[in-house]
C-alpha cells in the first residue's frame, strides 16, 4: 500500500520565501513526487501559525494523509509543534518529518536557483524518508519527586525552599561547611545597603532546619547517572572528624586549637581561622570543620587540643569520607562564581603594591565581624585611609583577560564609595569606562553616591604605581589614568586601591557540567537552553542552572531565576511522570553473535549481556537513542527507531532524486 | 573591516568629515589594526608616559581619527612624540595596534606634508637616507647631519660621545661584508674537547648601535660566551633594522627592510639552528614583530617577499625563532650554568634592573614573565650575586629616538628614571638596550642641566656585569667608557664577600594584614627563580 | 535416455578453488551425476558454448555460477545461462561480492593494462598493449574487453540464489545439494527467492568457541606479532583485527579455530549493508584512548585499511570502486 504524503512548504515571510522559490517547491512536490505518494503539496506563508497547523490537521481528517513533510525551519524549533498538530488530528506524530529548507538552505544561499534546486532535493529526501518511518508511541516513565540542588548560595537557597515549601524533598548539596556562598561575605548589598548578612542568614537557618531539605554541606557530588525523572547521584561527604550528633556548636574547639592559618575562602585571604573552624559566626550548620592539610595532629601526631576540651567528645579523627547515593528527579546547578585574580593585572599592582585591595577583600574589611572588626584600614591594619581610588572593570570588558562585563562591578564600585565616605570620610575617586546602573533604583544609588561627593573620572586606569615623580606624590599609590571627559593624563595620589574585580566561571566549571552532561560557553558559563525565553534550563532534560552559574548577574536576578527553576521542577514533579522520545535502539538477538563490541559504549549504561543466552540486550528506559551501538555493532544486528537503515538509505536516494532520474552507472 | 566609508564616500553621503580615513589608517597599518573597536576608555592616554606634551592623547587623536578630521589629525604632534613603547598596547581591552597605528599616521603626514615641526620627520629621513647608502645606521654620521641641521647648539655638548664612539671602528668597517667579531664562532668546531652542543647554536643579529655606541655592550658580550659554552653566528650580510625611523616612513620597504635580515638568517639555519638572537631591545622587536604581522597579515608577508624577490631571497614568517639575548641567557643557558660560571660575586652592589619598554611589549611569542615588571633581569643580576632593588619603573620608557628629536620629553623621562633609582638607594642601573643605556648615560648631564639636578648614576649592560662576575677585568668587559662613571658603584665590589641567607623573620604580631602571594604570568611553568 | 533434470557450472573472473571445493565433497560428486544430468561444466567437461546456445530457454535446472563479471565474455555467458537456466545461483565470493578479483576495482582499467605490460619483469620497450579486436584473413579476431570495474553477478543479470564464500564450505555445498535433490523429488520447499543458502544466519562470533568480553584495544597487532597468541580468547580483543564480528557464519569459524584471525571470505552477515563500513566502525568502537594523536597511533596499527575490511567484498560494497575507477567514463 503506497502511503498518502502531504507536503506543506513554508515561507516563513521572507525567511524562506526570499531565497527559495517556495511555490515552485511546492507544485514540484505535487507533480513529481506524486510517485513516492505525494497526494497533496501546499505552500503558506506561516506554516507554524494556528492557520498553518489547521491546514494539516485538516488535510489529515479529509485525505486521510498517512504521512507529513513538513519543509521549514529547523525540527530543533518546530519538530513538536507539527507533532502535536498531527497528534490533534489523530495521525501518529512520528510519522510527521521536518525538512530544514531555512537553517539548511536559505539561510546559507544567496542564489535563488541553487537554492531552490537544493531545497527540492532536501524535500524529496524527506519524502522518501517519511515513507519508511514507522507509528512510534511515547514511553513515559515515573518521575522522582525528589530534588538535588547544587550549591548553597542565595540561588540555590531559594531554589530549595521553594521546592521544600511546596512540600517536596530537597537535597542541597554545598561544598563549603557552611551554606550561603558570596553573599555571606559581604558587608551591604546594593542598592538598599541592606547589612547582606542580616538578609541571608534567616534564608539560611530556613533552610537548615526546613524538614524537607536534607542539608548536605562540606559535600560533593562525584557522580551522576541516569535521565530526568530517575537520577542516580553519588555524593561524596567528606569528613568533618567532627561527629554531628554530639556536636552542640559551642565553638570551644576552635578557641582551643592552636594553629592558626590565613582564610582564603571567607575572609578573602585577609584574616585567620584556626586549623578547626566554623567559616563564620551564623554558619549554617553550626558544626565545624577540620582542616587536615593544617590540623597538628594530621601533620604531626600531635596537640588534640580539641578533642580534650570538647564538653561532648564529639571529636573524631577517624571519621572517614561517606559515599551516599541519592535518586532525584531533577537538578538544579547553583554553583556561583569565582572571583577574577587580580594579580594578573601587573599595572594594577594587586599582590606588589600592599595598599591594592580586591572588592572581596574590602568587603571583608568593611564587614563588621571581619579581620579589622569592620574598620576600613590599608594594610598595616591600622592607617585609616584619607583618599581612596576604586577602579572599575578589572579584569571585565578586556581582550587581554575576560571580554564579557561582569554586570555587577559597577554598582558594586558605587557602593564601595558610599561605604569609604561614611565610615572613613576619605576622598573617594571611582575610574570608570561607562557606568552601568540599569535597575531598579540602581540610577538613583548613583545619583545618591554623586550627592555624597565622590568624585568621578571617567577613564581606564592605566596604572596603579608606587614611583613617585613629586613630593606630592610621595609615599602614595598613585593612579595614573587619562582623564577623558577633561582630556588629559592625570596622576591622582590616593592612600588605597580597591579593584572591582570581574566574575568568572568557576575553575571546575567544565568539569562539572561534564559530569551533570550540559555545556560550557565559550568564556566558561553554563549554556542556558536558549538566552532569551529559557535561561534557567539546559540542553538536557531535567538539568536546570541558576545565579552566576548562567552568567554574572546580581542579588535579585540570581534569586529570580531560582525560583523559576524550582517552577520548573514542580511542574515537572507535579505532572507525576515524564513522556521519554520512543527514539530508542533495540538488539535483533536473532543477528546478535554476542560479540560484546557494543557493550562498553553506552553513555547512559543501557546495555547489559545475557550470559545464558550469550547475547546483548537494551534497557529501553535508560537508552537516549543517541545511536552509538547502531553504528558500532558488526553484525547490523542493532537498529535505531528512527534512524534505521532503510530510512537513511531511503532519505539519501531521495536526496539524489534517485527514485526520479536513474544515475547512469 | 567597515564597508560602509567607501561606498558612502562614493555615494555622496559623506560631506565635510572623510569617513574614508578610518578605513585607510587601517589598511596602511601593519598587522591587524582593530582601530574600529576603540571604545574611548583612555587606557592608551593613561598609559602614555608622554602624554603630558602631545596635542592630544591617542584617544583623542582616535576618536577625531573616526570622525573623519583629517587635518587636524595629520597636523598633530601626538605621532610624533610617540616613543612606541607599547604600554598601551598591552594594556588596550580592544586589541587595538595604537604603535602601529602611530606609524602610519607619521607616513601619511610626511607624505602630506602636514606636520607642524619638521624635527622628527627630518630625522627620519635622514636616518632613512643613511640606512639606504650604508646599509647600516652610523651614529656619528646621523647625529652630526641631525643635530647640524635642528640642534647645531648642542653640538659642542656631545663632543664626548662623538669621541666615544670609536670613530676608526665604527666607519672603517662599514665596507666589510662579513663582520667577525672575536671569539665569536663564523665555524664552530669541537672546542678544548668539548663537543659543539646545537643547543647552544645561535644566529646572531648585532644590530649597528653594537659596532658603535654599544661597543662596550659587543666587548661584554664576547667575553662571556665562552664561560658559558655559547656559539653565535653572525647573519652574513645583514642590514641595519630600521629602528623605529623606518617604520614612520613606509610600510613595505620598512617591513622588507626588516625581513631582508630574516631572509639572510633563514638561509644560514643549516648550521643547526633556527633560533635568531640580537641584544638590541629594539633590533629584537623589529625582527619579531615582522616575522608576527607577515604571518597575521598574509597581504603584507606576500609583499615583502615580493621585495625580497628583487634581491633574490624570500621569508616564509614562522620559519625562524626571534629572541632576545637575555631570554636566550635565562631561559635556555638557564640561571643554574650562569650561577655555576661565576667565581666574583656582585654581592653589595646595589642595581636596579632597567629592562626597557621595547622587551617585554608588546611581546607576541609570549616570552616575558610579565609585561610590566618582568622578573628575568632581576633573576639574572641576583644570580650574579648582586643586591637587586625592586625597581617599579624597569619597563617605562626612556624616551627613545625622542633625546634626538624632542630632547626636553626625553629629558623628563630620563629625570623619572633617574630619580626614582636614586630615590631607591641604587648604586647603577643595569640594562638590556642600548638606546636606554645610550639616552640615560649620555644625557645625564644635559637632564641634570635641565632640571638644576645633580645625579650620577652610571647605567652598565648586563654583560658587562656579567663579564665582572665570570672574573674578567673591566677594560675586558668595556666598563670606563660610559660617560658617567661607574668607578665609585664598582669600589663597593672590590672585596668578594660570602653570601648568606637570612634566616625568615619571625611573625610579629602587629604586622598589619597579610598581602596576596607574588605571581607572575607565567607561574607554574617556568621556574626562572629557584 | 534420461530425464535427469540439468545442472550446469561455470566459472568468471575466479580463481578455480569453488570448482575445487565442490569436488572436495567427495563422494557427493557422485550423488550429483546420479541426480543430474551435467550439461555444461568448462573445468570438468568439454562442451562449447554454442551448445548452451542451442539449448531451451529455462531447460538447465540448476547453475552455480562462480566467479565475477570482469570482462564482456563473463558478461555474454552470464546472461546466456540466465536464460537457460531455472535456477541460478551466484557461486561463491566472486560472484556474490566481487571478492579477491574485485580489488582490481582500486585502478582504473587502463592502469591495471598498463602495469600488467609494464612491470620489472616485463620487456615492453616498444610500449605494445593489447588490442581487443584484430584483423586477419579469416575474419575477426576478438579477444574479451575488459568492463570498467568488477562487478557481482547480480548486478549484471537476476540471481535467484546466493552461496558466500571463498570457497564455500564443502560440507555447506553438499547439504544445498541434498535440498535440491530433495526438492527435486518433491520432498522440500525451495527457500524464497533472493535468500542466502549454504550459510548460518549470524556472524562468525557465533559459531567460534573462543571465550570474549568488553574490549579495550590500545594496539593493533598482527597475529605474528602476538607472542604468545592466548588460542581461548577472543582475538579481536588481542589487538589482533579479525573481521569474525560482521561476517556471516556458515564456516564453522574455521579459521578462528585454527588461530589465525577471521579475514572475512563468507562475505557480510545478514544485516550488515556495507561490510567495510560495519568493520571500521566496529573496530573504531573498541579502541581505548583519550586524545586525537593517540588514536591516530593505534589506527596506524592497521596500515590497509582497504585490504583489511574490503578484501572481498569491495565490488559488492555501497561504493563499489575508488573514486579514480569512477571517474573513467564507462
Amino acid at each position: 500500500m503506497t502511503e498518502r504524503v502531504g507536503v506543506y512548504v513554508c515561507h516563513c515571510g521572507s525567511n524562506i520565501a526570499g531565497t527559495v522559490d517556495v511555490v515552485d517547491v511546492a507544485n514540484w512536490a505535487a507533480e513529481k513526487l506524486g510517485r513516492q505518494g505525494v497526494i497533496i503539496a501546499r505552500e503558506y506563508k506561516f506554516m507554524c501559525s494556528s492557520l498553518g497547523q489547521e491546514l494539516i490537521e485538516k488535510d489529515i481528517k479529509e485525505l486521510g494523509l498517512t504521512r507529513v513533510v513538513v519543509a521549514a525551519c529547523s525540527p530543533h524549533l518546530h519538530e513538536k509543534t507539527f507533532r502535536t498538530a498531527a497528534k490533534n488530528a489523530g495521525l501518529n506524530p512520528y510519522l510527521v518529518e521536518l525538512a530544514s529548507i531555512r537553517e539548511q538552505v536559505s539561510w546559507v544561499h544567496s542564489d535563488k536557483a541553487v537554492a531552490t534546486a537544493k531545497a527540492k532535493a532536501v524535500v524529496s529526501g524527506a519524502v522518501s524518508r517519511v515513507i519508511e518511518n514507522a507509528a512510534l508511541e511515547e514511553i513515559k516513565v515515573p518521575i522522582n519527586p525528589n530534588t538535588l540542588v547544587v550549591g548553597g548560595g542565595i540561588a540555590g537557597i531559594q531554589s530549595a525552599l521553594e521546592i521544600a515549601n511546596a512540600g517536596f524533598h530537597v537535597y542541597l548539596v554545598e561544598r563549603e561547611p557552611s551554606i550561603g556562598g558570596h553573599m555571606a561575605q559581604f558587608d551591604k548589598t546594593f542598592p538598599t545597603l541592606d547589612c547582606s548578612a542580616c538578609i541571608l542568614t534567616p534564608r539560611m537557618v530556613e533552610a537548615g532546619t526546613h524538614p524537607n531539605i536534607t542539608l548536605l554541606t562540606w559535600s560533593e557530588v562525584t557522580n551522576v547517572a541516569g535521565y530526568v525523572g530517575n537520577f542516580h547521584v553519588t555524593i561524596k561527604k567528606k569528613a568533618r572528624f567532627i561527629n554531628e550528633e554530639l556536636c552542640t556548636g559551642c565553638g570551644i574547639c576552635q578557641e582551643k586549637c592552636p594553629k592558626k592559618v590565613i582564610d582564603d575562602v571567607y575572609e578573602a585571604g585577609l584574616g585567620y581561622r584556626k586549623a578547626v573552624y566554623t567559616p563564620f559566626a551564623q554558619a549554617v550548620p553550626n558544626f565545624p570543620v577540620m582542616d587536615k592539610e593544617n590540623c597538628t595532629y594530621f601533620i604531626k601526631g600531635t596537640c588534640k587540643a580539641c578533642e580534650k576540651f570538647c564538653p561532648t567528645g564529639a571529636i573524631d579523627f577517624n571519621q572517614q569520607d561517606e559515599m551516599l547515593h541519592i535518586d532525584v528527579g531533577n537538578i538544579v546547578l547553583a554553583t556561583g562564581y569565582d572571583l577574577f585574580d587580580a594579580r594578573r593585572v601587573s599595572n594594577y599592582g594587586y599582590g606588589r603594591l600592599p595598599n591594592v585591595f580586591t572588592s572581596l577583600e574590602f568587603e571583608r574589611l568593611s564587614n563588621a565581624a571581619g579581620p579589622t572588626s569592620g574598620n576600613i584600614v590599608l594594610r598595616d591594619g591600622k592607617t585609616t585611609p584619607k583618599s581612596v581610588g576604586i577602579i572599575h572593570c578589572v579584569g571585565s570588558r578586556d581582550k587581554n583577560f575576560n571580554n564579557y562585563c561582569s554586570v555587577i562591578c559597577c554598582m558594586q564600585g558605587l557602593k564601595f564609595a558610599h561605604l569609604v565616605h561614611e565610615r572613613t570620610g576619605a576622598t573617594v575617586y571611582n575610574f570608570y569606562i561607562d557606568m552601568r546602573t540599569a535597575y531598579k533604583a540602581y540610577d538613583e544609588f548613583y545619583q545618591r553616591v554623586l550627592e555624597e561627593g565622590t568624585l568621578f573620572v571617567r577613564g581606564k586606569v592605566a596604572e596603579v604605581t608606587n614611583a613617585a615623580r613629586n613630593e606630592r606624590e610621595k609615599g602614595k599609590l598613585i593612579i595614573q589614568v587619562e582623564d577623558t571627559l577633561a582630556g588629559k593624563q592625570r596622576r591622582i595620589p590616593v592612600d588605597m586601591v580597591i579593584l572591582s574585580s570581574g566574575l568568572q566561571p568557576r575553575a571546575d566549571a567544565k568539569e562539572v557540567g561534564k559530569m551533570f552532561g550540559i555545556s560550557c560557553s565559550m568564556d566558561g558559563w553554563f549554556t542556558e537552553k536558549h538566552p532569551k525565553l529559557d535561561p534557567v534550563a539546559t540542553m538536557t532534560e531535567g538539568i536546570y542552572i541558576v545565579g552566576c552559574a548562567q552568567g554574572p548577574k546580581d542579588i535579585p536576578s540570581s534569586v529570580a531565576q531560582g525560583a523559576a527553576a524550582s517552577a520548573r521542577v514542580l511542574d515537572k514533579i507535579l505532572q507525576k511522570e515524564v513522556a521519554l522520545e520512543p527514539i530508542k535502539a533495540s538488539v535483533n538477538q536473532a543477528l546478535c553473535s554476542g560479540c560484546k563490541i557494543c557493550n562498553g559504549l553506552c553513555p547512559f549504561n543501557a546495555i547489559t549481556f545475557i550470559e545464558d543466552d550469550k547475547v546483548t540486550s537494551i534497557n529501553p528506559a535508560l537508552c537516549q537513542g543517541c545511536g552509538t551501538c547502531v553504528a558500532a555493532c558488526p553484525a547490523g544486528a542493532i537498529s535505531g527507531t528512527g534512524f534505521s537503515n532503510e530510512q537513511i538509505i531511503a532519505q539519501i536516494d531521495g536526496l539524489m532524486m534517485r527514485n526520479l532520474e536513474p544515475i547512469v552507472a | 573591516m567597515p564597508q560602509m566609508t567607501d561606498e558612502r564616500v562614493r555615494a555622496g553621503m559623506t560631506r565635510e568629515e572623510d569617513l574614508s580615513l578610518l578605513n585607510e589608517v587601517s589598511m596602511k597599518t601593519a598587522g591587524v589594526s582593530h582601530l574600529e573597536m576603540c571604545i574611548q576608555c583612555g587606557t592608551c592616554g593613561g598609559s602614555c608616559p608622554v602624554a603630558a606634551d602631545m596635542d592630544h592623547t591617542p584617544r583623542m587623536l582616535f576618536a577625531m581619527l573616526r570622525a573623519g578630521m583629517r587635518e587636524e589629525v595629520l597636523r598633530s604632534n601626538t605621532p610624533w612624540l610617540c616613543v612606541s613603547c607599547y604600554h598601551c598596547v598591552v594594556r588596550c581591552p580592544q586589541e587595538v595596534h595604537i604603535a602601529d597605528v602611530m606609524y602610519t599616521l607619521k607616513g601619511m603626514a610626511i607624505h602630506a606634508k602636514l606636520y607642524t615641526d619638521s624635527t622628527a620627520p627630518h630625522f627620519s629621513q635622514t636616518f632613512v637616507g643613511m640606512v639606504e647608502t650604508f646599509g647600516r645606521g652610523y651614529e656619528l654620521g646621523l647625529a652630526t647631519r641631525h643635530y647640524l641641521r635642528h640642534f647645531p647648539l648642542r653640538l659642542p655638548g656631545m663632543m664626548p660621545m662623538g669621541f666615544g664612539h670609536d670613530l676608526e671602528g665604527a666607519y672603517g668597517d662599514r665596507a666589510e661584508k662579513n663582520q667577525t667579531h672575536g671569539s665569536i664562532d663564523e665555524d664552530p668546531g669541537p672546542r678544548q674537547g668539548i663537543g659543539v652542543d646545537l643547543m647552544n647554536k645561535y644566529l646572531l643579529y648585532p644590530g649597528c648601535s653594537m659596532d658603535s655606541s654599544a661597543k662596550a655592550y659587543m666587548e661584554s658580550l664576547n667575553s662571556i660566551v665562552e664561560p658559558l659554552d655559547l656559539h653565535l653566528e653572525e647573519i652574513e650580510d645583514w642590514n641595519c633594522c630600521g629602528a623605529t625611523e623606518y617604520l614612520g616612513i613606509n610600510l613595505i620597504p620598512a617591513y622588507s627592510l626588516i625581513a631582508r635580515n630574516l631572509a639572510l638568517a633563514s638561509k644560514q639555519m643549516d648550521s643547526g639552528t633556527r633560533t635568531v638572537v640580537a641584544p638590541c631591545s629594539a633590533c629584537y622587536l623589529n625582527l619579531a614583530k615582522a616575522d608576527y604581522y607577515m604571518q597575521e597579515r598574509p597581504t603584507l608577508g606576500a609583499k615583502v617577499n615580493e621585495a625580497l624577490a628583487a634581491g633574490g631571497l624570500e621569508y616564509k614568517a614562522g620559519t625562524l625563532d626571534v629572541r632576545h639575548l637575555i631570554d636566550v641567557l635565562v631561559y635556555d643557558v638557564g640561571l643554574d650554568a650562569i650561577r655555576k660560571a661565576v667565581t666574583h660575586p656582585l654581592s653589595g652592589l646595589k642595581v636596579v634592573p632597567y629592562m626597557g619598554c621595547m622587551l617585554p611589549r608588546p611581546d607576541y611569542q609570549h616570552r616575558w614573565s610579565d609585561h610590566e615588571h618582568p622578573t628575568e633581569l632581576d633573576d639574572l643580576l641576583r644570580a650574579l650575586g648582586a643586591d637587586v632593588i625592586d625597581y617599579p619603573l624597569t619597563t617605562s620608557c626612556c624616551g627613545g629616538h625622542m633625546t634626538q628629536i624632542g630632547p626636553e620629553t626625553a629629558f623628563e623621562l630620563i629625570h623619572r628614571l633617574v630619580s626614582d633609582a636614586d630615590e631607591r638607594g641604587a648604586q647603577m642601573m643595569v640594562t638590556v638596550c642600548p638606546m636606554c643605556q645610550m639616552n640615560i648615560d649620555a644625557y645625564q648631564n644635559e637632564m641634570n642641566h635641565f632640571f638644576g639636578t645633580n645625579f650620577h648614576m652610571p647605567i652598565l649592560f648586563f654583560t658587562q656585569l656579567m663579564g665582572l662576575a665570570f672574573g674578567k677585568a673591566p677594560n675586558e668587559v668595556g666598563i670606563g667608557v660610559e660617560l658617567v662613571s661607574s668607578r665609585n658603584a664598582l669600589a663597593h665590589i672590590g672585596v668578594e664577600v660570602p653570601v648568606t641567607q637570612e634566616p625568615a623573620a619571625p611573625r610579629k604580631k602587629d604586622e598589619g594584614l597579610p598581602m596576596p602571594r607574588r605571581w607572575t604570568k607565567h607561574e607554574g611553568k617556568k621556574e626562572a627563580v629557584k | 535416455m534420461t530425464t535427469k533434470p540439468k545442472f550446469a557450472m561455470y566459472w568468471a573472473a575466479s580463481c578455480g578453488g569453488c570448482e575445487i571445493a565442490v569436488l572436495n565433497t567427495h563422494e557427493k560428486i557422485l550423488d550429483v551425476d546420479a541426480n543430474f544430468d551435467v550439461v555444461f561444466w568448462p573445468v570438468a567437461m568439454d562442451a562449447k558454448y554454442h551448445d548452451v546456445e542451442a539449448m531451451e530457454d529455462g531447460s538447465i535446472l540448476l547453475t552455480l555460477f562462480n566467479g565475477g563479471i570482469r570482462n564482456d565474455e563473463n558478461e555474454h555467458i552470464a546472461k546466456l545461462l540466465r536464460q537457460k537456466s531455472k535456477i541460478l545461483v551466484a557461486f561463491g565470493s566472486c560472484a556474490c561480492e566481487g571478492c579477491i578479483p574485485g580489488l582490481a576495482n582500486l585502478s582504473p582499467v587502463g592502469d591495471i593494462v598498463h602495469t600488467a605490460f609494464n612491470t620489472i619483469t616485463t620487456d615492453n620497450p616498444n610500449e605494445i598493449y593489447p588490442r581487443t579486436s584484430y584483423d586477419v584473413p579469416e575474419g575477426e579476431l576478438h579477444i574479451p574487453t575488459l568492463s570498467r570495474m568488477v562487478r557481482p553477478l547480480e548486478q549484471v543479470v537476476d540471481v535467484d540464489y546466493f552461496m558466500p564464500g571463498c570457497p564455500p564450505e564443502s560440507h555447506q555445498i553438499a547439504a544445498v545439494i541434498d535440498l535440491v535433490i530433495k526438492v527435486v523429488k518433491g520432498e522440500a520447499e525451495l527457500p524464497p527467492k533472493g535468500s542466502v543458502i549454504g550459510c548460518g544466519d549470524s556472524t562468525v562470533c557465533d559459531e567460534c568457541p573462543r571465550a570474549r568480553n568488553v574490549k579495550f584495544i590500545k594496539e593493533f597487532k598482527r597475529i605474528q606479532d602476538v607472542a604468545p597468541v592466548d588460542p581461548t580468547l577472543c582475538l579481536l580483543e588481542q589487538g589482533i583485527p579479525c573481521n569474525g564480528p560482521a561476517t556471516r557464519s556458515g564456516c564453522n569459524a574455521r579459521c578462528p579455530q585454527a588461530g589465525a584471525q577471521c579475514i572475512g571470505c563468507y562475505g557480510p552477515a545478514e544485516g550488515v549493508m556495507d561490510y567495510g563500513a560495519r568493520l571500521i566502525t566496529a573496530f573504531s568502537s573498541v579502541i581505548d584512548a583519550n586524545t586525537p594523536e593517540e588514536i591516530d597511533h593505534i589506527l596506524d596499527g592497521i596500515p590497509d585499511p582497504t585490504g583489511q575490511v574490503y578484501r572481498f567484498n569491495l565490488a559488492g560494497s555501497l561504493l563499489k570502486a575508488n573514486r579514480e575507477v569512477w571517474k573513467v567514463k564507462g
